[in-house]
């Protein structure tokens, strides 16, 4: 007997026929777009962004318009009838739907990302970083799933097309809003919890689509980690097995309304709520409390469209006060839970250095390139000095909220301490002794030795732009060349002058390189390395030679 | 056997269908009349498990529907607004109905197709509203499943597709012994094609019989004599509705015909004759005998024709 409970060939094969047009059309417009948008500067390539920006669109638009394209149809009373009186489960239905969907995005991405890597292998000189542009394959596949199983969940529980639209904006983007600004704000308050994995998953690097967004707004455009893959890839699963219970439940009567009760309104309360939540660490937070009714009084009227109604549901937006409150709550909870913990200094082990977070809400939006080779050294140190962990001692118990002036300098360190199985995460603000702790990291022979010791040619990737002194570009052997003897050179000089030479930025002329490795399974960068005069003359002296 | 035990459909605070219960048997003709709003195309969703009941029970041969893909693949559904996938042609319908439905019989759709003169290739989104309905009808035909739901399926077909729908649905009843539901705003559409008829007003059947039954239990008596007379001369005979105008009586009788006509003529009347009742007819005055007014019923229906 045929399977009509799970999945449906015929019903996977129908699925990509319906698609056909728009995917056919999706892919053309990719392709013209990718055309347009020839990406030329570098020649290490380890993002996508690199080979064809446009790949991102997989996920922000090819894979929305394709999904709302093959369930659109559930929006309408005939084909909601037609579909649930055929001889297969909803679930079913469901499934092989989902998958033909998934089928075209992944076929459209490929068939777009073989020429754009092909024509950087060929046409450009490119060093092309595989490892990173796999994990990458995966994390723009991994986004396309969530982007898919958010819209699927939204038409599950709604039956118009700007309620499907509305539902599916506040599923992918609400929750990762209200952690970013329980983030900010605690952060904002409580200095000492700016420390970027005190966060944990609530991190919003772990969601590849939300961080992309900001990232690319941002100009970062090195925003997918394993991480983010894994953890992206988890969250659509759990949101298709949701989307595919809520769509075997979904009434036929559901198409052309907002959804039941719950749903509108969560449709109609989700942006005062935000507004409440966003300032609720305003003074004049009855002002925005006003402006979020407003806002909730004119969704409903344009749902509902019926006056009386609208005005009988307002009491309904206390419960966005209410959220604002525990949301003001929850800051402080955090801020005095983690204050009170404090620890004798025979009770920590070690403490390794970490990086922020940064108390800017729009920072958690746009990220950073975190492959810092000297930022991933200096995270890997454990300083176990009795005076150390003293100070770290003394230091939790002056962890007080201080505004700082942003015309003075200030210094902060970010550490963890640990101490057995537990790890507190702290960013030590203003105590006398953050400066200590950072310098005694930098003085270790480990970090001092590691930093130092450059890779070997046939294990990095060398990066240099002359263009800003000459129209010649570098190739291979140059680039072998210039590299090989910065080698020799760099090792011929005392420490300081090394350190100073590659991770500074020193005040008179130089040449710079950069370097890309693979650093204990990820990639490490070290940005512009100096070549200058004094302290590696020949090659200085090689550099000019070849862009003469 | 189709069995629906006190279903109940409300939506939100709207009550579609309360407390409805029918047995269709197999190898009929169920026609289902009533005006917009009565819970017609409701009741069919219910039976072909597109919509889930509130309450009660719905069973085809003793199995529930709802999301029952193994009893779904024995009846197919021709809904008042049709549905066709985006895009194809009667070939592609076609394709995914046999890939569907094992009984599709692919000789017997292209002998339909070409006997209702439609393009097989062409797409269907390119055809006439009766020639979807056509389109609609055929695929549903071509499947022979055990039972038919059509709902206003004679809606926009032409007097001769009408009838030869009609009969094309017979034959498959009479060989198959196949079970049809079809619903219909018009009496007399239904009336030559069912074998059993119910009304359904305001969300419920308040009339349900078989049409030979309706047809024969009543009929019209016109009477006359040459003295004056009133009702009480019409003793022992249940009369439904007496309407006098002057010496002619008109008389709606329930009962055995020869009997009561035996009677009435023992009563010496001038003038005596039998005359056919129409299905509206039977339908008014059984409701009247209900308390409806049946009427006004029919007014709203042939309001909204």
């Amino acid at each position: 007997m045929k399977n009509r409970n799970t999945f449906s060939l015929h019903l996977y094969i129908e699925g990509l026929k319906q698609l056909r047009k728009m995917g056919i059309f999706m892919l053309l417009l990719s392709a013209f777009l990718s055309l347009l948008t020839f990406y030329d500067e570098a020649t290490v390539i380890y993002t996508f962004f690199e080979i064809n920006p446009m790949l991102v669109l997989t996920f922000m638009l090819v894979s929305p318009v394709l999904t709302f394209t093959l369930f659109y149809g559930f929006n309408k009373r005939n084909s909601c009838d037609f579909y649930y009186a055929i001889p297969y489960s909803r679930t079913c239905i469901y499934i092989s739907y989902v998958l033909s969907v998934i089928t075209w995005v992944i076929g459209i991405f490929i068939v777009i990302l073989i020429p754009s890597m092909l024509s950087a292998i060929f046409f450009r000189y490119a060093i092309i970083i595989y490892s990173e542009m796999l994990v990458e394959f995966l994390g723009i596949i991994a986004a396309s799933m969530l982007v898919i199983s958010a819209i699927t969940l939204a038409i599950s529980l709604t039956g118009k097309i700007y309620s499907n639209i509305l539902l599916t904006g506040i599923i992918l983007f609400m929750p990762r809003m209200m952690t970013n600004l329980l983030i900010a704000f605690t952060v904002h308050k409580y200095q000492y919890l700016d420390v970027e994995k005190f966060w944990g998953l609530l991190n919003n690097k772990y969601n590849i689509v939300t961080y992309s967004i900001g990232c690319i707004f941002g100009g970062n455009t090195n925003f997918i980690h394993i991480e983010g893959v894994i953890y992206t890839f988890v969250l659509a699963i759990i949101y298709f097995i949701l989307a595919g219970i809520c769509f075997r439940k979904r009434k036929s009567d559901i198409a052309k309304t907002t959804g039941n009760k719950p749903v509108s309104l969560i449709i109609t309360g989700a942006i005062p709520t935000l507004i409440c939540v966003a300032t609720s660490q305003f003074d004049n937070i009855i002002l925005f409390y006003i402006i979020g009714i407003i806002v909730f009084f004119i969704f409903e009227l344009t749902i509902s469209r019926k006056l009386a109604k609208s005005l009988k549901k307002m009491p309904l937006f206390l419960i966005a006060i209410l959220i604002s409150l525990i949301f003001d709550a929850t800051v402080d909870i955090i801020g005095n839970v983690t204050k009170a913990t404090q620890l004798e200094a025979d009770d920590i082990d070690y403490i390794t250095l970490e990086s922020e977070i940064k108390d800017n809400y729009l920072a958690l939006w746009f990220g950073y390139d975190d492959t810092s080779y000297y930022d991933l050294v200096s995270y890997e140190i454990k300083i176990d000095d009795d005076y150390i962990k003293e100070i770290v001692a003394k230091s939790l118990v002056v962890l007080e909220n201080t505004d700082y002036d942003m015309e003075q300098d200030y210094y902060s360190t970010p550490i963890a301490i640990h101490s057995g199985n537990k790890v507190y995460y702290r960013n030590l603000y203003y105590t006398p002794y953050a400066d200590t702790i950072n310098k005694s990291v930098k003085k270790s022979e480990e970090f001092i030795n590691k930093l130092t010791t450059l890779p070997d040619y046939s294990d990095a990737y060398i990066e240099s732009y002359p263009a800003a002194y000459s129209e010649k570009t570098f190739n291979k052997s140059d680039i072998k060349q210039l590299y090989t003897s910065y080698l020799r050179e760099i090792n011929l000089n005392k420490t300081e002058d090394k350190i100073d030479l590659i991770y500074n930025s020193p005040d008179h002329f130089t040449y710079d390189i950069s370097i890309y490795f693979m650093y204990k399974g990820r990639l490490a960068t070290i940005d512009y390395a100096n070549i200058d005069l004094e302290r590696t003359p020949k090659t200085f002296l090689l550099f000019q030679e070849i862009i003469k | 056997m189709i069995k629906v035990i006190n279903a109940t459909k409300t939506f939100d605070k709207f009550t579609a269908l309360k407390d409805i219960s029918c047995e269709i048997p197999e190898g009929c003709i169920y026609g289902l009349v009533g005006s917009n709003g009565a819970g017609k195309s409701t009741f069919i969703r219910l039976m072909t498990g597109v919509y889930k009941a509130d309450s009660g029970e719905i069973t085809i041969d003793d199995v529930e529907v709802y999301n029952n893909p193994a009893i779904k693949s024995h009846f197919m559904y021709v809904s008042d607004e049709l549905f066709f996938l985006p895009g194809a042609s009667l070939k592609r319908m076609a394709d995914f109905y046999s890939s569907i439905y094992e009984s599709f019989d692919k000789e017997y759709f292209e002998q339909l197709v070409n006997s209702f003169k439609l393009k097989y290739k062409a797409p269907i989104r390119s055809f006439s509203k009766g020639m979807k309905r056509q389109a609609a009808i055929i695929l549903a035909l071509a499947v022979k499943p055990k039972y038919y739901f059509f709902d206003e399926t004679f809606d926009g077909l032409d007097p001769v597709m009408r009838n030869l729908v009609k009969g094309l649905i017979c034959e498959d009843v009479m060989e198959r012994k196949a079970t049809a539901i079809i619903t219909s705003h018009s009496l007399r559409e239904l009336e030559d094609v069912c074998d059993q008829l119910a009304l359904l007003h305001e969300g419920g059947i308040v009339l349900q019989s078989e049409v030979n039954n309706l047809k024969t239990s009543l009929f019209k008596v016109q009477i006359a004599f040459n003295k004056e007379y009133d009702k009480e001369i019409f003793t022992d005979i249940d009369i439904l509705n007496f309407n006098k105008k002057g010496s002619v009586t008109n008389l709606i009788l329930r009962g055995d015909k020869d009997e009561i006509v035996g009677k009435l003529n023992n009563l010496s009347p001038a003038l005596l004759d039998i005359l056919p009742l129409t299905l509206e007819e039977v339908f008014t005055y059984e409701m009247q005998a209900l308390g409806y007014n049946f009427e006004k019923v029919l007014e709203e229906i042939a309001g909204e024709k």
